[in-house]
């Protein structure tokens, strides 16, 4: 790797806590988040299901629709269809979580295939199966 | 944390009451990085270096998720990747250019020669892949030079490794770079976030748990990554 000149980056950290009583199979880490505004219109919309009983991710269908909210739902992905569905694309990885013995997260990007409308608000939902 | 850019602990880095972030509780907050407004200051770095925090936490069976506030701020100017030469004449020459012409230098710097495309300012200190031309590589580039008046057509390369060659096509980018912050548990990679600059969000994020147990290490990163396309 080369040496180059660039500006410092900054990241904050705050509010370190434990949760728990967590439900079984949960999404978290959902980038861009609830209610968040002046998100880029080419962002990639980011989340993971985990199953926090460390049973495989595998094991759950799971549905994921990402459309304007109040139109018509749109499915992006299924994994009993074969994954990402028309009009989206992106990166689905499965990942073991400290400790467990299965993978049991599934890490999903979606990059829609054509941009997000301008000043429009987007509903993600995810449903397990 | 070692890094010549940690200068300033204690007031802009590290565990500070920050000038420029709201703390989500309290007044304290932990900043990798700097605790500053674009423009932020820039240093001489490495692509793939890494500012970095560890906690050791002692993790109860009954936990799900470890959970925190971070909010990442990424400079406006970083370097983007641009083509300087789609397709075209280049020339890979054991000289250096300088501003009184073509010097060798002894040999540690050399140079490269595009007719017919400029570098700008800014492509200095940065990383250059040239493709399509017998020395293909990356480079750093340590300045670009106008020695003749006739624009900045010259780089100087710091390397003594390539033997002088030429090409007619050859493609000539500069790499980009970006911050990317990291969460990791016993190494595992728990959390990741790139944010466009700008657009600064105050994120929970949570970092799943449920299966370890026991004496643990949390580990934050800022990391320098290279943007290649």
């Amino acid at each position: 790797m080369s040496t180059i000149r660039a500006r410092m980056g900054t990241l904050y950290l705050d509010n370190l806590e434990s949760v728990e009583g967590a439900a079984t199979l949960v999404v978290a880490n959902t980038v861009p988040q609830n209610l968040e505004s002046a998100v880029d219109i080419h962002a990639t919309i980011n989340l993971q299901v985990v199953n926090t009983a460390g049973a495989a991710i595998s094991g759950s269908r799971i549905q994921v629709y990402v459309f304007p909210t109040g139109l018509a739902e749109v499915l992006a992905y299924d994994t009993g269809a074969g994954g990402y569905q028309t009009g989206f694309a992106g990166t689905a990885v499965e990942h073991t979580s400290p400790g467990s013995g299965a993978a049991d997260e599934l890490w999903l990007s979606f990059a829609p295939t054509a941009w997000l409308v301008n000043d429009t608000e987007y509903t993600v939902r995810v449903e397990t199966i | 944390m070692a890094g010549p850019y940690w200068i300033a602990p204690g007031t802009r880095q590290g565990r500070i009451q920050p000038a420029h972030a709201a703390p989500a509780d309290g007044s304290w907050v932990f900043c990798l990085g700097w605790d500053g407004l674009d423009p932020m200051p820039d240093f001489v770095l490495e692509t793939g270096e890494t500012i970095a925090i560890e906690q050791s936490v002692d993790i109860d069976p009954i936990w799900d998720f470890i959970t925190l506030m971070w909010k990442m701020r990424t400079p406006q100017d970083m370097p983007a990747v641009r083509t300087i030469l789609a397709s075209g004449n280049a020339y890979m020459r054991r000289e250096a250019p300088t501003g009184n012409g073509l010097l060798d230098d002894g040999g540690h710097l050399r140079g490269l020669y595009l007719p017919g495309a400029v570098f700008l300012p800014s492509d200095g200190e940065q990383e250059l892949h040239i493709s399509n031309i017998a020395a293909s590589g990356s480079y750093r580039c340590s300045a670009v030079l106008d020695p003749d008046g006739g624009g900045r057509h010259y780089a100087v390369l710091e390397s003594s490794s390539f033997s002088p060659c030429s090409s007619t096509n050859a493609i000539v980018q500069v790499y980009g770079a970006r911050w990317v912050a990291n969460a990791y548990v016993d190494g595992v990679l728990r959390a990741s976030l790139v944010e466009t600059a700008r657009h600064e969000v105050t994120r929970k994020l949570d970092l799943h748990i449920s299966r370890a147990t026991g004496a643990t290490l949390i580990r934050f990163e800022l990391s320098l990554e290279q943007v290649t396309s």
